[in-house]
């Protein structure tokens, strides 16, 4: 026990350090910047007026105090209202904040995440980030790709085989269930991709100026092919999880008994997806939902009806989230499908 | 549109799982219920950070006693996930306070901006706003994590009554290791389709200095982290309470 523990100090204090010195690294980074960088010394708050110095950070004014008045709103709806510490960019006069250095906040919580998967998640800790890295090269390969002109459709299709076929085949290792749950994922992947591909085709407004950051401008076409990249790419993990598990368990059940009867393997996923389809769904509305909540609230208050939001502006993110756990769902059968067909084939041969 | 997809799951719910995949219904029209009465409070003028409070709670109480009945298991679940989501909370304040990640975008033809009308003047405070909707996402992560670890440890206290607290807590870190990658990387794969077009956005017409410092990028980035953290913490803490309430019964 002791030992146990003080293994747990030792590691803790490893990753704090490590840590606290990529913080500061990234927090001293003004030189690195052509804009030029202020931290805030002093605040005057009066009413809704802020007078503010702020010590210059890079650049040849390094080291200079400027002051800088400003005016903000109380719900801070388009506004900052600076603290003493924050960290800002300023126009090249000097004159006018121009935005708040967010970066160190970025590499925190990075390493926060970091700290807590290498230290304290052992092994699986360790794939978990290493998955981490490819997914979000491939993601950045991807939308550099995209600028150049490659359609993005196409580019979803096959970074979705890539990203399952690194996370089943690195994290669980090269297995029947693995490969098995590989050709689940793609299935399903394509009756969900299939069904959407389906329905945007048939509506015909589908009212993309309501789509959050949509770069301009843009033709339908890349427009349903980027909303349906979208809703394959948010469905693939939950997909991936439930097709390991629903298969694993169906390997092994026909394993231990293979005169098993399809209505009991049928069975026997039900009471497993029982165990894990409801929490799931809910993750899945959950964090799908949870960014629309803001823009319900400045819409409502601006006098734009509920009804309103709903059909244009929420649209997307309850799209993408029934797809999600249309996605879910029909991974299970397809599961059980695969795993029976597969190891009963075998064991005819 | 959506009413095909809706009639789709629906028909699925009923058809692939048992009765409480069927259940999931009712859970999910519950919270949706919750999260429209949410938003009606707060934009009638209810102070948002009660009104959040009070609905994640009850949203936690849906999910967990509404969705696995009301047993030792989930009320053991139910006092993890609080405390995990009340640590988590301060946490994402500071975040929020000291990385000014509320307020709307400025990224792309944004139809919500002042020019077009939407006044800023609304009498709500986004700060509390921003800080909701990283805890709900944050909530309905852990509460799946959290299930899984109790209800391990309650077979494996059940089958090993000789078992003390720590090889309980032991085991139950290992159960939380072996769901932790699928459930960071489900949520990965969730904020990666939504944030795919931003940051398509963000190389086509932003530099890579624009793009770190902005608050759409920052708010995406932390919301993520948050909600993996929690996952992450929640399983010692999942494990040792579990340990402790189920290694005293010999059941």
């Amino acid at each position: 026990m002791n030992k146990f523990i003080v293994n747990v100090i030792i590691k803790f204090i490893v990753v704090l350090i490590c840590g606290t010195i990529a913080f500061l690294c990234v927090y001293h980074d003004y030189s690195l910047y052509s804009k030029p960088i202020g931290k805030i010394t002093t605040v005057k708050t009066s009413g809704e007026k802020q007078q503010i110095q702020a010590e210059i950070k890079n650049g040849e004014e390094k080291g200079q105090f400027r002051d800088i008045e400003l005016k903000y709103d109380k719900a801070l709806v388009y506004d900052q209202k600076y603290h003493k510490g924050d960290v800002v960019f300023l126009d090249s006069e000097l004159k006018t904040i121009t935005g708040v250095k967010r970066d160190h906040w970025v590499a925190a919580a990075v390493i926060l995440l970091l700290g807590m998967l290498l230290g304290f998640g052992g092994r699986k800790g360790f794939f978990t980030t290493v998955c981490f890295v490819a997914d979000i090269v491939i993601f950045i390969a991807m939308t550099l790709l995209y600028v150049k002109g490659v359609d993005i459709l196409l580019m979803t299709v096959v970074s979705c085989l890539l990203f399952a076929f690194i996370l089943l085949f690195l994290v669980s290792g090269a297995s029947r269930v693995t490969l098995i749950s590989f050709f689940v994922t793609i299935g399903a992947l394509a009756v969900v991709g299939l069904l959407c591909f389906a329905l945007i085709w048939k509506t015909a407004n589908m009212g993309y100026e309501y789509l959050d950051f949509l770069p301009e401008p843009y033709t339908v076409k890349q427009a349903n092919h980027l909303f349906l990249s979208q809703i394959m790419i948010g469905c693939l993990g939950a997909i991936i999880d439930i097709a390991v598990t629903i298969t694993a368990c169906s390997v092994e059940l026909i394993r231990k008994t293979p005169d098993i009867s399809t209505k009991a393997l049928v069975d026997s996923a039900k009471e497993v997806a029982d165990d894990i389809t409801g929490t799931m769904i809910n993750v899945v509305f959950f964090t799908n939902l949870a960014a629309i909540i803001p823009i319900f609230i400045i819409s409502m208050r601006n006098d734009i009806g509920f009804v309103t939001v709903l059909k244009y502006d929420a649209f997307f993110e309850i799209t993408r989230f029934l797809a999600g756990a249309i996605g879910i769902l029909i991974t299970i059968p397809l599961s059980v499908m695969a795993s029976s067909m597969f190891l009963r084939k075998g064991e005819k041969r | 549109m959506i009413s095909v997809l809706c009639i789709v799951l629906v028909a699925l719910c009923l058809l692939v799982g048992g009765d409480r995949t069927a259940k999931t219904l009712m859970t999910l029209s519950l919270n949706a219920i919750v999260l429209v009465a949410v938003i009606w409070a707060i934009s009638l003028g209810l102070p948002p950070m009660i009104v959040s409070i009070a609905a994640i709670l009850i949203v936690i109480c849906i999910t967990i006693f509404y969705q696995n009945e009301v047993n030792d298991k989930t009320r053991v679940a139910f006092i993890a996930v609080i405390v995990i989501a009340a640590v988590m909370l301060a946490l994402i304040a500071v975040f929020v306070y000291g990385g000014h990640l509320q307020g709307m975008s400025f990224v792309g033809e944004n139809k919500i901006r002042q020019s077009n009308g939407y006044s800023g003047d609304i009498g709500v405070d986004m700060f509390a706003i921003a800080i909701l909707v990283m805890l709900w996402t944050l909530v309905g992560a852990i509460v799946d994590t959290a299930m899984a670890i109790v209800s391990g440890v309650y077979e494996i206290a059940r089958h090993n009554p000789e078992y003390e607290q720590r090889e309980l807590i032991l085991s139950g870190m290992k159960i939380g290791g072996s769901i932790l990658s699928s459930t960071v990387n489900t949520l990965f794969f969730i904020f990666a389709g939504e944030y795919l077009i931003l940051f398509i956005n963000f190389s086509m017409y932003y530099s890579l200095e624009v793009m770190i410092n902005s608050r759409e990028f920052a708010e995406g980035i932390i919301n993520i982290i948050i909600s993996a953290v929690g996952c992450i913490a929640i399983i010692p803490a999942a494990s040792c309470l579990a340990a402790y309430r189920f290694s005293k019964k010999i059941i």
